[in-house]
């Protein structure tokens, strides 16, 4: 990896701990204040916006831990390193934000059941805009971050982050219409608002189970390393391409022909163009396993 | 030798904890809520612990016996911690629900001692404990089963958890019914302690941790019987499962061709599968010692060699 490229990384990396630490104040409050007012207006569906946020304040702590760990280099007892942990965290995330919203599609069904319409204040509405846009702010920053630093747990956290706009922006709406006179759209758009959730939710937990799985990454991304490591003098043929993820690395397990007169010494200058040429292309390439076997003549 | 006895009972035993603790756990359930013991529920919930993690590993290791496929080319093995992880979440949170309730009902004040018959219930599960420890100790010793023993150890711990149980609403009886909510909280901290140590046992196998220091040395010692390898530049472990996936690279004499260092590298991965049947795959990679930068000259000579050898085009530029 080129001194540029870690330059960059690591300033990514130092505004990306600060954004989640802002992110983290930001929705305590919000969190804080939606559930007041909203259990003082009596809004089922800022509520459950407020318990959003609630869940992003849990996911939150959660990258902060996972992010932590990842930083730790490889040792003796994690020769891999710790970046699985990141998925770990990523699943964590993802039951919070389920059960959280369970809770909260319960408590809406009793109010439609039960009949116990109120109409909200309009503080709720200026709630709702502020948190939607403190959190588009929050999930532009996550976004941009989970995709530069290849980070698992900051891409699911930007999804949570996107997840509060809309929720949010549902709850302004709905107090809007409320107000007008459809009291039971506040509750039925905290049912829809909780699909949306726990769909979202599903898809990330689905993600990070098959990151601890060790799935292998997809054909054609295979298919580009094999591409790579033929263009190398001397490389004959590339018989296998395993790759598997540990958080924001790509741990790489290739199987390689050379020719068999070759001695071991050019085998390593060889191995070592690959890596290097690899290391170049992507940078999220971390332990390359070369395997060689001679060319059957 | 092992008896064929022994055979026989080792099939037989796993079979008969998981269904001993099964009916022991729902027994002492029932009984618990019926008199109103705390500690027996407590007790109870230990004993079902047991099936849980029993049923988990039945379900999981069918999932990692799978064979491995594209999409899996490590094989499934992972999802047996994955599995070991939500099933000991949930252990503790019913352990600090336990907690939490005998704490309360301690604090209270107001404890009625419970029925007299849940200190039966309570003398049944120590013996039916100790009798599915020992029978386990016997056949884990003899077929010298790592988890069969530590499966008796467990019934252990749950037979001192019972002894505890009936000592507390014996005496809850006698005139001091705080000590069965006492017994419960000494349970539910049992079951704790075993939900948060191999909970994290179960995590660090997610994030690939390595074999102990002694069996990377064992695997290091196989390689290095070989006079051909001359030393281990890395060797990663991680647990796939109940199997090890081992990544290891070996340092051979520069001078030795190619042919010959994949010889030895299969040799290596064959002596290592042959040694230790936990081994799922060995990858062995080959390295030397010295600098490569000394040696560019003769590779160029060798690439020109090759490329009149094959029809494979090279960009020299490169």
């Amino acid at each position: 990896m080129s001194v540029e490229k870690a330059k960059s990384l690591k300033k990514c990396e130092s505004c990306m701990t600060k954004t989640i630490a802002w992110g983290l104040i930001a929705n305590t409050f919000l969190a804080a204040f939606k559930l007041f007012v909203g259990f003082m207006g009596r809004s089922r569906a800022l509520i459950g916006s407020g318990l959003c946020n609630l869940s992003d304040v849990t996911s939150s702590i959660a990258v902060i831990i996972g992010v932590r760990f990842t930083k730790k280099p490889a040792n003796a007892r994690y020769p891999y390193g710790y970046g699985k942990v990141e998925f770990i965290t990523q699943v964590l995330i993802s039951c919070f934000m389920i059960m959280g919203t369970l809770a909260l599609i319960y408590s809406s069904f009793i109010t439609i059941a039960a009949r116990v319409f109120v109409v909200p204040h309009m503080v709720v509405f200026f709630v709702a805009i502020l948190s939607a846009i403190i959190n588009g702010l929050l999930f532009k920053f996550s976004h941009c971050g989970g995709e530069e630093l290849n980070s698992p747990v900051l891409r699911a956290h930007a999804e949570h982050n996107k997840i509060d706009v809309v929720s949010s922006l549902l709850v302004a709406i709905g107090v809007l219409v409320a107000r007008k006179g459809m009291h039971w759209v506040d509750p039925a758009i905290a049912i829809f608002e909780c699909a949306h959730v726990i769909h979202a939710s599903v898809i990330i937990l689905i993600d990070g189970l098959k990151g601890t799985m060790d799935t292998n990454m997809p054909e054609d991304f295979r298919d580009e390393i094999k591409n790579h490591i033929l263009s190398v003098d001397g490389v004959l043929n590339v018989n296998k391409v395993l790759a598997r993820q540990t958080g924001r690395h790509i741990v790489l397990d290739v199987v390689l022909e050379l020719n068999p007169d070759l001695n071991v010494l050019q085998a390593k200058v060889i191995n070592q163009k690959i890596k290097s040429l690899l290391r170049n292309v992507n940078k999220y390439i971390g332990h390359v396993a070369l395997q060689i076997v001679p060319t059957e003549k | 030798m092992v008896p064929d006895k022994c055979v026989k009972c080792g099939k037989i035993v796993p079979v008969m904890v998981v269904v001993g603790n099964a009916t022991l756990s729902a027994f002492q359930i029932i009984v618990g809520m019926m008199t109103g013991s705390k500690g027996l529920l407590a007790d109870g919930i230990h004993s079902g612990a047991d099936v849980l993690t029993s049923v988990m590993v039945i379900v999981t290791v069918g999932l990692s016996e799978r064979k491995s496929d594209d999409k899996h080319p490590w094989g499934r093995g992972k999802s047996e911690f994955l599995g070991a992880v939500f099933a000991y979440a949930m252990l503790l949170y019913i352990s600090v629900m336990i907690l939490i309730d005998s704490t309360m009902a301690i604090f209270s004040g107001h404890v009625h001692p419970p029925h007299g018959a849940a200190f039966f219930c309570a003398v049944v599960a120590i013996l039916a404990n100790y009798i599915l420890s020992s029978y386990g100790l016997c056949v884990g010793k003899k077929l010298n089963s790592p988890a069969m023993i530590a499966n008796a150890n467990e019934n252990r711990s749950d037979m001192i958890a019972s002894i505890a149980v009936s000592i507390g609403i014996l005496l809850a009886n006698c005139g001091f019914p705080i000590l069965d909510p006492i017994a419960a909280l000494i349970v539910g901290l049992m079951i704790g302690r075993m939900a948060v140590t191999l909970g994290l046992s179960a995590l660090k196998n997610l994030v690939d941790e390595s074999l102990p220091a002694e069996k990377k040395a064992l695997l290091e010692r196989v390689a290095l019987q070989y006079k051909e390898v001359k030393g281990i530049n890395y060797l990663h472990t991680r647990r796939v499962g109940q199997q090890a996936w081992i990544d290891m690279e070996i340092i051979i004499d520069s001078k030795r061709s190619v042919k010959e260092g994949h010889a030895i590298a299969r040799e290596v991965r064959a002596a290592l599968l042959r040694r230790f049947i936990q081994i799922k795959e060995v990858t062995i990679t080959f390295t030397c010692k010295e600098n490569p930068s000394a040696a560019t000259p003769a590779w160029k000579i060798v690439t020109n060699k090759i490329q009149a050898g094959t029809n494979k085009g090279f960009n020299l530029a490169t």
